[in-house]
């Protein structure tokens, strides 16, 4: 029996004997849990390439603070919020879409940090590597970073809750009602924003993409109304990063993609099997 | 009268087309400038040319300081300079993916390329199963580049032969005497620390020829990311040796050894393989500062 | 302030006009959407507003609403300014501008109207879903309260609508279009409910495109294009030469039986 048991918990502890391993754990399931619950609001709302255009974004800050001698951090930070503020104010004008104020933000911005990275001669520095963690690479201040990021948009959604909902689903009614919308939308953004270069610098790029859709996504396909989403997005999302990791451990792969690709077969999974609209599940085409 | 109208219109176009062909076309021999135009991949090799060639050889480096060959992404200007280039000198053996089709396609076809690493024997691993390209750690084998230099300069440049023979004579006793001491500086690592842990795979050469032994490597594919299992890997080996210090490459970001080191206890120090800097800007240079390091990190004396 | 007891509101503010509009102009940038525009609608009252796109109709409920500042003029709600007066009114938007693919369900949806009333930071507790439920029940759509929004129907999207606006128990409905679209019946059944709320004391005033529905149910009917072209009783206002002058274009009026069927010529 209690070889047995060993059996069974000895790989789940084995990696947790190296420092680097739990501090990759903790951060991939808190990045995961925060990723999910601001990605319900960025899937709902059909903003998936926002954290795609952020990220982006934010490589130009850092490429710019570097050219300048400042803080790389500091100027991907400050350039991803400022983005995010960016992508908000076109979009809210009425000529062009939110996604069309994506893309332009995001190619504009980018195309500028590429030029940027195009003028620097001294190589001293891994830009990319600065910019974009890893999630092996995890430190104890990467941890503090990801610990107050945890707090904030926790703090924020739970707060907010209700107004956050009302401005997402009906910003006029809500605009009607009182609710500062116009305001909701920016700090919306903005703790988006915070929450993508959190993650980017914390666990990379691969994973900041993914983590804001892939679960809530996937969470959507299973059930239907907002705040549920939102429990069964955290909960593919924990699940999905531990597995990842682990998988990653036994099979010598790389963290971020093994995370990433465990995600997005939780997503066909759903697709596949989901209850009301799974691809296997449905009793003849084009049923509801 | 038409066939004669037609007749000079035509050698008229072909006059101009050579004239611009003549405008686009690679540079002209060395006979105009006056100086061997040799173009090289690695700051430390331009360093080689240099030392044998002096004034009689302008030196040109794609890779600049500071930046790794591996990941390095060549410039238009590159393309202009190997186009331009009466000797060609790299490393081969995979050491600079990028740059090698382009001295396929922009290379002169009178141009002399010469691959450093090629005839000498190689150092295999499962990362590179035709050999490990960083052979100039080992000074030996830095010293037969120096012979190729010489060699390859004197053929381009006949009349500078003697001068070439004579420079590189110079610089080579000097690297071996630097070799020498090197080899006795290590030396006085007590046994049981001659263990090397460094940020990628630069250092099997050098390991062999000064007695160290690489136990840990972090990136074993330039270009990839380590995996979970790599780092659980390098935690292991440097536990079982304990390992005093572990070095990085100054081309690199340091985080992902920083976190390993402090974790297992040990320290972090620099080291130098293909990129040179303000700090260590020639070949010996690097090497000496290596040896400094080294006897430092790993418990020697100086 | 509870969500309860209409009765103590309506005993305190008796006599004052549920709408009191007086030389209002407003725009956007320098475009005047509405230019001078007074009228006054008595409590109770089921008024539609009529005009042709753009003639102001949205510009109208959004001074009403608060959204937008007049440049001139003034609005009075009950007595109040619009400021004090947020929550004596509540809005419908038009069926198509909803997001009907959203997460929620009609619960979630009719919960939100009872937002207005607690404020920052609060959540929502028993009163507010007794009030929901309250309003389920006067639209006759409580069945359907568990549903995603996504499987109404149009007309019982509408009356999700309508009962999202009356969860904060208003005093004043601005309804955006509730009746385009509907077949005869579901429009029957909304005008009727219509009647009901009026009943209750409840002022009803809605933009609508439908003038024959105009004529035949509503008690005022206030021709808006830019300017107050006509404001009164139906049988009064909406005259041929006034429909005319409103719509900007020949309309067809006809009289059957002294039921009035107007048609955009």
């Amino acid at each position: 029996m209690g070889d047995t048991l060993a059996f069974l918990f000895n790989p789940l502890l084995e990696p947790l004997a190296f420092p680097f391993m739990q501090r990759g754990l903790l951060a991939v399931a808190l990045v995961g849990v925060v990723c999910a619950v601001i990605g319900t609001f960025v899937v709902m709302k059909g903003l998936a390439f926002v954290g795609d255009a952020l990220a982006h974004c934010a490589f130009t800050g850092a490429a710019t603070a570097f050219l300048l001698g400042g803080n790389v951090y500091l100027g991907a930070a400050t350039t991803g919020v400022l983005s995010a503020v960016a992508i908000t104010w076109v979009g809210r004008s009425a000529r062009v879409s939110l996604d069309t104020a994506i893309g332009i933000i995001f190619a504009g911005v980018f195309a500028l940090g590429l030029l940027i990275m195009s003028r620097v001669r001294n190589y001293t520095v891994d830009l990319f590597a600065f910019v974009f963690g890893n999630v092996l690479g995890v430190g104890p201040d990467d941890l503090i970073a990801i610990a107050v990021m945890v707090v904030v948009v926790l703090l924020f959604v739970l707060l907010l809750y209700k107004e956050l909902l009302f401005t997402a689903y009906d910003p006029t009614m809500a605009a009607a009602s009182g609710v500062p919308v116009v305001l909701l939308q920016y700090l919306l953004m903005v703790v988006l924003g915070l929450t993508t270069i959190v993650t980017l610098r914390s666990v990379g790029v691969v994973m900041a993409v993914a983590m804001l859709v892939t679960p809530a996504a996937t969470a959507s396909l299973l059930v239907h109304r907002f705040h549920h989403i939102m429990l069964v997005a955290v909960a593919v999302a924990l699940v999905c990063t531990v597995t990842g990791l682990y998988l990653s451990f036994y099979l010598a792969v790389a963290s971020g993609a093994a995370i990433v690709l465990v995600t997005t077969l939780a997503f066909l999974l759903a697709l596949a099997f989901s209850p009301r609209r799974g691809l296997l599940t449905r009793g003849r085409p084009g049923a509801a | 009268m038409r066939y004669l109208g037609t007749l000079s219109r035509a050698a008229s176009l072909v006059a101009l087309l050579a004239t611009l062909a003549a405008c686009v076309a690679p540079g002209a021999p060395a006979a105009r400038s006056g100086k061997v135009q040799a173009v090289t991949t690695l700051p430390l090799f331009a360093d080689f040319i240099r030392n044998v060639g002096g004034d009689r050889v302008d030196v040109t480096a794609i890779v600049p300081a500071g930046a790794g060959p591996e990941d390095y992404q060549p410039t238009p200007q590159d393309a202009i300079a190997i186009s331009r280039a009466d000797v060609i000198f790299y490393n081969g053996l995979g050491l600079e993916p990028a740059v090698e089709p382009m001295l396929k396609n922009q290379a002169r076809k009178d141009a002399v390329q010469v691959t450093f690493a090629t005839g000498m024997p190689v150092i295999k691993d499962d990362d590179s199963p035709g050999g490990n390209p960083h052979m100039w750690m080992d000074m030996r084998r830095a010293m037969v580049y120096v012979g190729r230099v010489r060699d390859t300069l004197a053929q381009v440049d006949p009349s500078g032969a003697d001068i070439y023979k004579a420079n590189a004579a110079a610089y080579l006793d000097k690297l071996d005497a630097l070799d020498g001491q090197i080899e006795a500086q290590i030396k006085t690592i007590p046994e049981a620390g001659r263990k090397l842990v460094t940020y990628h795979d630069a250092f099997p050469y050098f390991a062999q020829r000064y007695g160290l032994q690489v136990v840990g490597v972090v990136l074993r594919n330039p270009g990839s990311e380590p995996s979970a299992a790599d780092m659980a890997d390098l935690a292991r080996a440097l536990k079982a040796n304990s390992v005093q210090t572990v070095y990085v490459e100054p081309q690199f970001d340091p985080r992902l050894m920083t976190l390993m080191a402090r974790d297992a206890g040990a320290q972090v120090r620099p080291l130098y393989s293909d990129a040179l800097d303000e700090k260590a800007p020639t070949y010996m240079d690097m090497m000496r500062f290596n040896a400094r390091q080294l006897v430092e990190g790993l418990g020697g004396q100086r | 302030m509870s969500v309860s007891s209409p009765v103590q509101e309506h005993a305190a503010i008796a006599g004052v006009a549920a709408l009191e509009v007086t030389g209002l102009s407003a725009g956007y940038r320098q475009t005047a959407a509405l230019q001078d525009v007074s009228f006054s609608v008595p409590r109770g009252s089921l008024l539609a507003v009529v005009g042709p796109n753009g003639a102001g109709k949205s510009t109208l409920f959004k001074v009403i609403l608060g959204l937008l500042t007049p440049w001139k003029g003034s609005v009075h709600v009950l007595g109040r300014p619009v400021r004090d007066a947020r929550r004596l009114v509540a809005y419908m938007p038009q069926v198509e501008l909803v997001d009907w693919s959203f997460p929620v369900t009609v619960f979630d949806v009719v919960m939100m109207g009872s937002y207005s009333h607690l404020g920052l930071f609060r959540r929502p507790g028993k009163a507010e879903r007794e009030a929901a439920r309250r309003a389920l029940e006067t639209v006759r759509l409580a069945d359907m309260a568990e549903r995603q929004i996504g499987e109404l129907s149009g007309g019982q999207q509408r009356r999700a609508l309508l009962a999202r606006a009356l969860t904060s128990d208003p005093q004043v409905l601005l309804l955006d279009e509730p009746m385009t679209g509907l077949d005869a019946t579901a429009q029957h059944d909304m005008i009727r409910l219509f009647h009901q709320l009026t009943s209750e004391g409840r002022t009803i005033i809605a933009a609508t495109h439908d003038l024959s529905c105009v004529a035949a149910e509503f008690k005022l009917a206030l021709l808006l294009n830019r300017r107050v072209v006509a404001f009164g009783p139906p049988r009064e206002t909406m005259t041929q030469a006034m429909l005319n002058e409103t719509f900007q274009r020949h309309m067809l009026w006809v009289n059957v039986d002294g039921r009035i069927f107007i048609v955009h010529g």
